[in-house]
């Protein structure tokens, strides 16, 4: 048949060509290069990937400590905390970081993403790196229109804690996204 | 004959030989030993992925009895295969003439990677108490089950590409070529599969919620699925210099590098590099949505977008006509709307250009109802542009559907030519057929129809070399029957248009010289 003969064409003409040019070694290298690329890249987006989920983690584990501490202050009952109690003058501020002070409760919480980064930020800001792997603790307030629904905004620093607050926690991810990790009352 | 075969009775022999040639003999074309070898690779990929997942806690721990289940399901499916396979060694071309097939069979390379496969599960049952965790990687070692496909694959592809270069050889990896062979269809596969999942990933990374837990195994998925198609990618560049029209090592692959394919896999890839390199630059999270773009890969499996691409192109003078008329009539309707709504509804007929969103929902019968006429007048003129809009907006649409169907006739018109030139030596051995049955899926043609073209292409030739054909054989085929009476009119049909009419209609008024039946047929044709 014409296919297996010019087929065969191919076969006789390819025998001439040497089976590996330097041409082919450039490519093969080429290739090589960009491969140890993608494994280099995804291995930093792995990296970053498994920051975020550690801070993921510590905000959980601040939202559970959130949530008990509210109950008890609700309740009346005794919380460690003194700047965390419903009676004390202090800010909001104060209290989540006496929450992760030496000796505190949730003493191992920290920045991961970022060596200097900042435990708790009021917003996730490309332009502030510190920012990045941060905790954000934000406010709700009711909508004049539907009080039922609320709409968080950051948090101001002179929120005092003597107060129930609808706290909404999110942390600020890899590439600068925010996570929401949960709502809830404080 | 062999030891094991002279002490079996005959009619196990039967049954056994029944097995191998029903589930295991690949070089049959009528048995499921094709399909058995699927089965059992996507049972293995499967295993694989569940491997995976059951490491992720929020989708195990509530379906463990799923899991549990799976597990053993395909243990049994590996266990009956081990098991048939040693019972049907002596049927096996590789151990038949062996001493002891059965024995040989067991110490074979396949057969030890199947007892592997399946060996830790039994294992406990023996006291042996294994940890999950050592359980769970040695379930890794199924996975190698799939040399059972791979290897011979591979052997044929070093045969079929024997003292062919190395580009010639990526070039048949990645492309159909008489030389692709198995292992083309493997790469295939692995590259269909992938755009599958990366496709299901970012469909299922929109859920906050799945998003929320599987956060990295949707980075792990990407960077794999990244360096899968960066490869082909880059093997399509190197390679495509081998293919037809790509000829010059710098200027062919700058004008394949050029076509709608390559820059299909070009997207597929670019939006990761993109994000890991600027990610702390950039909010480029919006480039994910692009990664939905892989699913244009499978493009290259189907020619039913390249048939739409050519109808397109072919009728385009067309579309681009009636599209014309489509504006006039949006840009129509909207100034009207505007002119007889703009002062009852000012905030909803502002302007023109806000009109024409109306105008549009209006003409191609969307009517989401958000803005609608209120006048007399507007609702009248909404009346007519709607019913006038339902034939305009159709014209483009029934335009590419004829012309999508024309180009679809006209190739397999195409390959019906081919298969005659096929047939020129009267036999259309097992490369035509399989070239055949290649360009037909490709034209969605069932094996029922390509049955039917054959038939017709040998009828034809038949009747080119001996004239006519027996009756006998013409009364065998209803499609050949149809044929010859077709021929037979027109045959007839040469006849009257040649000869003298008159003088023939004169012999057949003649008594006796023609049956009734006879007359009525010349005088039928003779009118028409």
């Amino acid at each position: 048949m014409s296919t297996q003969n010019q087929s065969d064409d191919q076969h006789s003409a390819a025998a001439a060509q040497p089976y590996f040019t330097k041409y082919d070694a450039v490519f093969v290298i080429l290739l090589l290069i960009v491969l140890g690329l993608v494994v280099n890249l995804g291995y930093t987006t792995f990296k970053e990937g498994s920051e975020t989920e550690h801070t993921k983690r510590n905000a959980e584990q601040l939202v559970k400590w959130l949530e008990e501490t509210g109950k008890a202050r609700a309740e009346g009952k005794e919380v460690a905390l003194e700047s965390c109690r419903k009676d004390s003058e202090a800010m909001l501020q104060d209290c989540l970081m006496a929450v992760v002070a030496p000796g505190a409760p949730l003493a191992n919480i920290k920045n991961v993403a970022e060596k200097e980064g900042l435990i708790f930020s009021p917003k996730c800001d490309r332009e502030q790196l510190n920012t990045h792997g941060a905790i954000i603790v934000e406010k709700g307030t009711p909508k004049p229109t539907d009080p039922s629904a609320l709409t968080f905004a950051a948090m101001e620093t002179d929120e005092a804690v003597n107060q129930e607050l609808n706290l909404r926690v999110i942390v600020c991810g890899r590439g600068f996204s925010v996570i929401k990790i949960a709502e809830l009352k404080f | 004959m062999t030891e094991t075969q002279s002490t079996t009775p005959p009619q196990a022999n039967k049954v056994r030989r029944f097995i191998y040639r029903w589930l295991f003999n690949t070089n049959l074309d009528d048995n499921y030993a094709k399909s058995t070898e699927k089965f059992i690779s996507l049972l293995i990929v499967a295993n694989l992925l569940a491997l995976i997942v059951e490491n992720i806690d929020v989708v195990f721990q509530p379906n463990k009895t799923l899991f549990h289940i799976f597990d053993v399901f395909s243990l049994v499916v590996f266990t009956i295969e081990y098991v048939l396979r040693f019972y049907t060694a002596p049927e096996d071309e590789e151990f038949k003439g062996r001493k002891l097939p059965r024995l040989s069979y067991i110490f074979s390379p396949f057969a030890l990677i199947d007892l592997v496969a399946i060996l830790p599960f039994y294992l406990q049952f023996i006291g042996l108490n294994l940890d999950l965790r050592v359980l769970r990687t040695l379930r890794l070692l199924r996975l190698l089950k799939l040399l059972r496909v791979i290897v011979p694959a591979i052997q044929e592809f070093r045969e079929l590409n024997k003292g062919r270069t190395f580009r010639q050889q990526v070039y048949a990896l990645f492309h159909t070529t008489d030389t692709s062979g198995q292992l083309h269809d493997l790469v295939d596969s692995l590259v269909v599969w992938w755009v599958l999942i990366s496709v299901l990933a970012v469909i299922m990374e929109s859920v906050e919620s799945v998003h929320y837990h599987l956060n990295l195994e949707f980075i792990v998925l990407d960077a794999v699925a990244v360096a899968v198609f960066t490869i082909e990618y880059f093997a399509r560049i190197y390679s495509c210099v081998e293919g037809p029209g790509n000829a010059g090592a710098f200027w062919g692959r700058f004008r394949y590098g050029r076509s709608p394919l390559a820059i299909i896999d070009f997207l597929a890839i670019v939006p990761f590099y993109l994000e890991a390199l600027l990610h702390h630059l950039f909010d480029l999270r919006f480039l994910r949505v692009f990664r939905l773009m892989r699913l244009l890969k499978l493009t290259r499996q189907s020619q039913a977008t390249g048939t739409l691409l050519k109808a397109l192109k072919r009728e385009w003078p067309v579309i681009a006509a009636s599209t014309f008329i489509m504006l006039l009539m949006v840009v129509l309707t909207a100034s009207l709307g505007y002119l007889f709504e703009h002062e009852a509804q000012p905030d909803k007929f502002e302007n023109i250009p806000q009109s024409i969103y109306w105008a549009v929902v209006t003409l191609a019968s969307v009517g989401y109802g958000d803005i609608s006429p209120i006048t007399p007048v507007g609702r009248l003129m909404t009346i007519i542009m709607a019913l006038v809009g339902i034939g305009i907006f159709a014209v483009p649409a029934a335009i590419l559907s004829t012309a999508f169907n024309d180009q679809l006739h006209k190739e397999r018109e195409a390959m019906r030519a081919e298969l005659y030139v096929y047939m020129e030596d009267g036999v259309i051995d097992d490369d035509e057929m399989a070239k055949i049955q290649e360009v037909a899926k490709g034209l969605h043609i069932s094996q029922d129809e390509i049955d039917t073209l054959i038939e017709k292409a040998k009828h034809e030739r038949r009747v080119a070399e001996m004239g006519h054909l027996p009756i006998k054989s013409i009364a065998e085929h209803p499609e050949v029957a149809f044929e010859e009476f077709r021929a037979t009119i027109g045959h007839l049909r040469q006849i009257i248009a040649a000869g003298d009419r008159e003088t023939v209609s004169q012999i057949f008024a003649q008594e006796g010289r023609a049956t009734a039946l006879e007359k009525a047929i010349w005088e039928q044709m003779n009118r028409t």
